[in-house]
């Protein structure tokens, strides 16, 4: 018997479309930050062996004073996908979910607790408060890291399983972790592919935050952050190619001949890659170039959204011997929704306005990474 | 039986997703409060010219950042989380028909966020007029993700006459404001408010505990003093607001409540009185301890003290949390869906409601989680049933087979597990503990039969199924409750019904 739900009977309050697009934009957004939290983790980590030389101490301040915003901007820009996934592909996701049960859950506490540990850290960052013990400050390291990439494989282990409902009946009756690294071939290509990408991101930051006004050696700081993306990058492009040879044959060689959408969709991934590539290398050479870092950053955002892109037209692919998303009887509500946007466009404009409420605020006298930090 | 159960042994999924929202519902509160009180303060600290209350707010105003910024976050998502886990089908219906109604809230919800750290990271850098102006946009934002998340959760007790008259039709769409905009809505949002106000005094009563009384004497006594005012809007104007409240939610809920109160002489109060009365009780006792310890002797009120009076909040606002859930039952969608995922009202095509469709086509049959061997053991098994062949359960008790025990446990899994567990929390072992196989059969007919002088049409949705479905489940019951052993003779029906409620 086929294992999958029934659609919801209500079906969707606004077109196909809106809603991808919705879900693709704010799950691009989510991507931006949560990249840097995953790949700040493991760079703080490195950082950390390096503070005694100034510069290396100064961009490690900087940088675990961004993280907890930038985490607590992530999980925000979060809910967005959460909620149009659901609405979309509710009947997959809600399975997934309860087939993880705990571990879906377990999610959020192991979130929680990195996001007070960072605290912790911050708290005891200071010249003068400093743990006494190295080993406890390198743990405290570790385990936020560690957190974060679990996390991953987790979100990871998600969206393996929404993909895959052939497998769900085993993975309920009998052990989650088995089955899924049974299937091993196409978890483990995802989800590296998903973490070396976010180190690759995640470096662009640094690269931002190496070139703050009042840094120390600002070249030395912004290019340990380009040269962490480049190499990143590279390495994702190698999994790329054995992520794509986990996917099936048939639809390898269709990406391949770019007779489809999904063929398109991977061809401007592919296409922003490159120019992106090209530019992470110059930023490696003159990482305070400052058009430079806004072209590569621009690229990068747009790679990350052509990403999103491909792997929902991926799941619409792989899904539909179950289930295409023209099966949804569309019901608009125009009202909520033109309310909504007029809402958004009025949420940028006060976030744009709070920017520059903060930059009157840090363009006064004073050391900012201290204020924030404090 | 659309999605697969999320069995969690002994506490149960609604003490799952309790446990977080109990936190999340306190401090989400506090958000709102809170976004009040902090520019309330700097306002008027600022006419007043009191550097020593603008030195003191900077720390509230951090410890706000953190415990709203990062738990008050993290858990919100983490409500999300476990009611897609342990009520999937509620979650779906609320969120197809709301979801533009989330997506507002998230958009007020970031700009929260945002404001919550600007407003903190740039105390004493930017004009104070401009920080004054990041404070007042927070509290504007945060107030309207309340104004938002009101509709969805008052909507689940009264979805009201409009979107019910469509309801299952296909056409809900088309009813989203009426929906939002419910028979409970108004009252919920002042009581919310009023709950939200009480907090923040609440809380700041715990930042102000932390300043030294003998050092700072004069600036502890004003904060605690005038913190403390702000618990009195709430103590005052929330009564009147609850009956307005309790005038809106229709009688079949509300009689609960009613039952509780008139029978508390003979000490069978309701679940939902009962934890009605912690509310009341606790309230009246922070109100007690915060004007007797805090605000009359304010420079020795201490840490410890400020601790307690946040535990008497959180049964506060822990048990009214509770006593909505409560008194929305057997629904998880007023008159429309049970709790355990079953629509009352007629879905599609035929027009008739899950209730009789799982009744005359049996509600596994249309389970997805079950495999083939087990459905033709089923098959066989109603054979034999509909063959007119006797089975005499008591005698089968240790020899039932382990299909028909499996088709038991779905029918557990789908109908009961939403509110029951097996061992621990409203555990039916000790519920059937005293009934023998032959009660356990009654006691499912009068849940099957749901007449409306039931005792458990209050509070527990029917029992569908079909003849076969149901004696599996009472197999299934009886061998979890005694293991083939026999049971002693069964308690008096109404006597099981109060003990239940």
């Amino acid at each position: 018997m086929d294992l999958i739900p029934s659609p919801d009977s209500l079906g969707l309050p606004a077109p196909v479309w809106l809603l991808l697009l919705l879900h693709d934009v704010t799950q691009t957004i989510h991507f931006l930050f949560m990249n840097f939290v995953l790949g700040g983790s493991w760079f703080l980590l490195w950082l950390h062996f390096g503070r005694k030389v100034d510069w290396k101490e100064q961009l490690y301040q900087r940088c675990l004073s961004v993280l907890p915003v930038a985490l607590s901007m992530a999980i925000t820009f979060g809910i967005g996908p959460l909620l149009f996934v659901q609405v979309l592909y509710g009947q997959f996701f809600y399975t997934a979910n309860i087939i993880m049960g705990h571990f879906w859950l377990g999610l959020l506490l192991i979130l929680v607790i990195a996001f007070y540990l960072i605290y912790v850290l911050k708290a005891k960052s200071g010249s003068d408060d400093r743990f006494s013990s190295p080993i406890l400050r390198l743990t405290l390291h570790l385990a936020i890291a560690l957190s974060f990439t679990f996390i991953a494989l987790l979100h990871t282990a998600n969206a393996v399983l929404v993909l895959t409902p052939e497998i769900w009946e085993e993975a309920y009756t009998g052990s989650l972790w088995g089955t899924l690294l049974s299937r091993s071939e196409f978890l483990i290509p995802r989800y590296l592919h998903n973490v070396v990408g976010a180190i690759g991101i995640g470096g662009l930051w640094i690269v931002w935050i190496g070139n703050y006004r009042g840094s120390l050696n600002a070249s030395d700081q912004a290019r340990s952050g380009a040269v962490m993306s480049l190499v990143a990058t590279f390495i994702q492009m190698i999994l790329g190619f054995w992520y794509l040879a986990a996917l099936p044959t048939d639809l390898v060689k269709s990406l391949m001949r770019f007779d489809s959408t999904l063929g398109w969709h991977f061809a401007s991934s592919i296409l922003v890659a490159m120019p992106f590539t090209v530019c992470l290398f110059a930023l490696t050479v003159i990482p305070c170039h400052r058009l430079l870092r806004w072209i590569t950053s621009g690229l990068g955002a747009l790679l990350v959204f052509a990403m999103v892109v491909f792997s929902e037209k991926l799941r619409e692919v792989l899904l539909e011997n179950y289930f295409t998303l023209a099966e949804w009887k569309v019901d608009t509500q125009w009202g909520p929704i033109l309310i909504f946007l007029g809402l958004f466009v009025f949420g940028l404009v006060v976030l744009a306005w709070i920017a520059w409420a903060l930059w009157k605020g840090f363009g006064q006298p004073g050391d900012p990474s201290e204020e924030i930090s404090s | 039986m659309n999605y697969p159960a999320w069995d969690v042994p002994h506490i149960g999924s609604g003490w799952v997703i309790g446990s977080i929202a109990i936190f999340h519902v306190m401090i989400s509160h506090f958000a709102v409060g809170g976004g009040l009180y902090l520019p309330m303060a700097e306002s008027r600290a600022l006419k007043k010219g009191r550097k020593d209350w603008l030195e003191f707010l900077p720390n509230h105003a951090k410890f706000f950042l953190i415990l709203t910024g990062v738990y008050g976050a993290v858990s919100g998502v983490g409500i999300w989380f476990a009611i897609g886990l342990a009520s999937p089908e509620g979650t779906s219906t609320l969120i197809h028909n709301f979801v533009f109604g989330w997506a507002i809230e998230w958009v007020f919800f970031i700009i929260e966020l945002s404001t919550a750290a600007v407003y903190y990271y740039t105390w004493n850098r930017i004009p104070e007029r401009l920080h004054l102006k990041v404070g007042w946009l927070y509290a504007g934002a945060s107030f309207f993700t309340l104004f938002i998340i009101n509709g969805i959760l008052t909507f689940m007790l009264t979805p009201g006459a409009a979107w019910l008259e469509v309801a299952g039709s296909g056409q809900e769409a088309s009813r989203f404001f009426q929906a939002f905009f419910n028979p409970t809505y108004w009252p919920s949002l002042f009581l919310r408010t009023l709950v939200c106000v009480s907090l923040a005094g609440l809380w700041a009563l715990v930042t102000a505990s932390r300043l030294d009384g003998n050092k700072q004497g004069a600036l502890k006594t004003e904060v605690i003093r005038w913190s403390f005012g702000w618990l009195l809007p709430a103590f005052f104007l929330m009564p009147i607001c609850f009956l307005w409240y309790l005038y809106q939610v229709p009688e079949s809920q509300s009689q609960l409540l009613g039952l509780g109160i008139s029978t508390i002489g003979s000490g069978t109060f309701t679940q939902v009185t009962r934890t009605a009365l912690i509310t009341v009780m606790t309230s009246a006792t922070i109100l007690c301890i915060a004007y007797f310890v805090a605000y009359r002797n304010p420079r020795e009120f201490g840490f410890g003290y400020a601790v307690c009076l946040l535990v008497l909040g959180l049964a506060a606002t822990g048990s009214t949390e509770k006593a909505r859930e409560m008194l929305r039952k057997p629904y998880v969608v007023g008159e429309h869906m049970y709790s355990n995922g079953i629509r009352k009202t007629p879905v599609g095509e035929p027009h008739i409601s899950e209730v009789e469709k799982f009744n005359s086509e049996g509600y596994l049959t249309q389970s997805l989680w079950a495999t083939e061997e087990e459905r033709v053991a089923w098959a066989e098994f109603d054979h034999a049933w509909n063959g007119g062949v006797q089975l005499a359960s008591e005698t089968l008790g240790p020899q039932v087979a382990p299909e028909t025990l499996r088709r038991g446990e779905l029918m557990f899994q789908g109908q009961c597990l939403a509110c029951h567990t097996r061992d621990a929390y409203r555990s039916m072992k000790n519920f059937l503990r005293d009934r023998d196989l032959t009660s356990i059969r009654n006691m499912l007919g009068m849940l099957h039969d749901y007449k409306e002088d039931s005792p458990y049409r209050a509070f527990m949705p029917p029992l569908v199924g079909t003849e076969t479905e149901r004696e599996a489940l009472a197999l299934y019951l009886n061998e979890m409750a005694h293991g083939g052993e026999q049971a002693q003779p069964a308690e008096p029906v109404h006597q099981v019904a109060r003990t239940n409620n």
